[in-house]
């Protein structure tokens, strides 16, 4: 069974029912078939006179005009160019080696040039640098020393405040800035700004305070490493005085001893002075001054007599027995005492 | 070498407390009488008290660490009391110098004192 393309319409073969001869001028496809008899008959014709051009070749016809001449165009040596073209490109070389050298001379050259220009630029900048930080670190101690000096500086937003108030005084209008009269953008990194600044202030303000604190603690701290070292100082020196008074102290016992043994003290030497007689009442204790040298003398409860121990004047005292006792008796009787009783 | 000096540093130390005891002594004494009254050294011999027993506790402690050292103390008697008494504390040295029991009362006192000097050197 025969496969049908399906995509190519089915072949219709047309067969023209009359005869070329018979067609007229004006019938469909006469003038296609007087064509393709003209066409065969022309190579038919054309055919026919090649065979006859084969069978008698004809002598080649002369041509109507010929140019006679001969252009020298020289010997060429290709070797001798080859040199030649070398030598050249030789030269050629050599010229942009030597072009390139200069070239690269002066790009050198350059390149020094620019590198040294940019080294003193870059040591300019580094000098301006270090001029920049020199001078903030200067204006920086010289807030800090003119803060320490003055406490009651003020800070960068009330100077800031003075000035917005100056100048209002003066008749200048600080522009609003703000979201009804600017840029939102601009007020609100102005508002961060300020924000910052309040902040640096604040920070700055504690730090001032912290070094104050600080200050007054090393000096407290000082001050007590004084009062330590005083102190210290004159426990040696107290220590070393007594340690040096030590003779001076034997010295004066030795003394004493010898005004004892001779018997020159102030209790001896009143001896012979007579008793000044005074009265109390019995049981009855006190003190009086020495008549003769204002020396406190005490009286016992149970006393009958006394002795100023400045002059060794002697009183006497006489017991009023009508009397209660003022001090009550010992708890327990010692010997040697029932005789002033 | 280290006990060499301590050894002399000691015997030094001692000899110079034992020369300066009676001072020592005198100073305590004062210091400790310098604020007493006639009438509370009356009552101290009206009642029969320890004057050892007013004594500051550490101090009387540093005390009998310092007897042994004392060296001989014969000198310690009821009338060097008084007359250690005598310039710094008058009223009191009259006391003991002119009523019989306060002088008893005093004897009493430094015989106790020289009994616990010979108990702590012992």
């Amino acid at each position: 069974m025969s496969v049908e393309e399906v995509h190519v319409g089915p072949r219709k073969l047309e067969i023209d029912p009359k005869n070329p001869k018979e067609k007229k001028a004006g019938d469909p496809g006469y003038w296609e078939d007087q064509k393709v008899q003209e066409r065969a008959k022309r190579e038919f014709i054309e055919e026919k006179k090649m065979i006859e051009n084969l069978e008698n070749p004809a002598e080649p016809t002369a041509a109507p005009f010929q140019i006679k001449g001969s252009v020298n165009l020289g010997d060429i040596d290709v070797q001798e160019a080859s040199r030649k073209a070398e030598a050249a490109a030789a030269e050629v070389s050599r010229k942009a080696e030597a072009a390139t050298a200069a070239e690269r001379e002066a790009s050198q050259k350059k390149i020094d040039e620019l590198t040294e220009e940019a080294n003193k630029a870059k040591a300019a900048l580094h000098d301006a640098e270090l001029q920049r930080v020199s001078e903030q670190l200067t204006g920086k101690i010289e807030t800090l020393q003119r803060a320490i000096a003055g406490g009651n500086q003020k800070t960068i937003v009330e100077q800031l405040s003075e000035v917005d108030s100056l100048a209002g005084k003066l008749g200048y209008i600080k522009p609003q800035v703000g979201p009804s009269n600017g840029d939102p953008a601009l007020a609100i990194e102005l508002k961060k700004l300020e924000q910052q600044m309040a902040v640096d202030d604040r920070n700055f303000q504690a730090k001032m305070a912290q070094d104050g604190r600080e200050w007054t603690l090393k000096l407290r701290e000082l001050d007590q490493n004084k009062v330590i070292a005083d102190e210290r100082l004159a426990a040696e020196r107290d220590k070393w005085g007594a340690i040096s008074s030590i003779p001076t102290h034997l010295g004066t016992a030795i003394a004493k001893g010898l005004v004892q043994e001779g018997g020159v003290a102030g209790g001896v030497q009143a001896k012979g002075k007579k008793p000044i007689v005074i009265s109390a009442n019995k049981g009855e204790a006190g003190e009086l001054d020495c008549p003769n040298c204002g020396t406190l003398v005490a009286i016992g409860p149970t006393a009958r007599g006394a002795i100023c121990a400045g002059c060794g004047q002697q009183f006497s005292i006489n017991r009023n027995p009508s009397t209660t006792p003022a001090t009550p008796p010992a708890t327990t009787p010692n010997p040697g005492e029932g005789e002033e009783e | 070498m280290v006990v060499h000096l301590k050894r002399y540093g000691d015997i030094l130390l001692g000899g110079l407390l034992a020369e300066v005891s009676p001072e020592l002594f005198k100073g305590i004494l004062t210091e400790l009488l310098k604020k007493t009254t006639v009438a509370e050294a009356s009552e101290w011999v009206t009642k029969d008290y320890v004057l050892l027993e007013k004594v500051p506790p550490e101090t009387l402690a540093r005390l009998k660490s310092f007897s042994p050292r004392f060296g001989n103390t014969s000198w310690l008697t009821a009338e060097w009391v008084i007359e250690a008494l005598r310039d710094d504390v008058p009223a009191l040295a009259s006391l003991f110098m002119g009523w019989k029991k306060g002088y008893n009362w005093l004897v009493r006192q430094v015989n106790i004192i020289q009994r616990e000097i010979e108990e702590s050197r012992s």
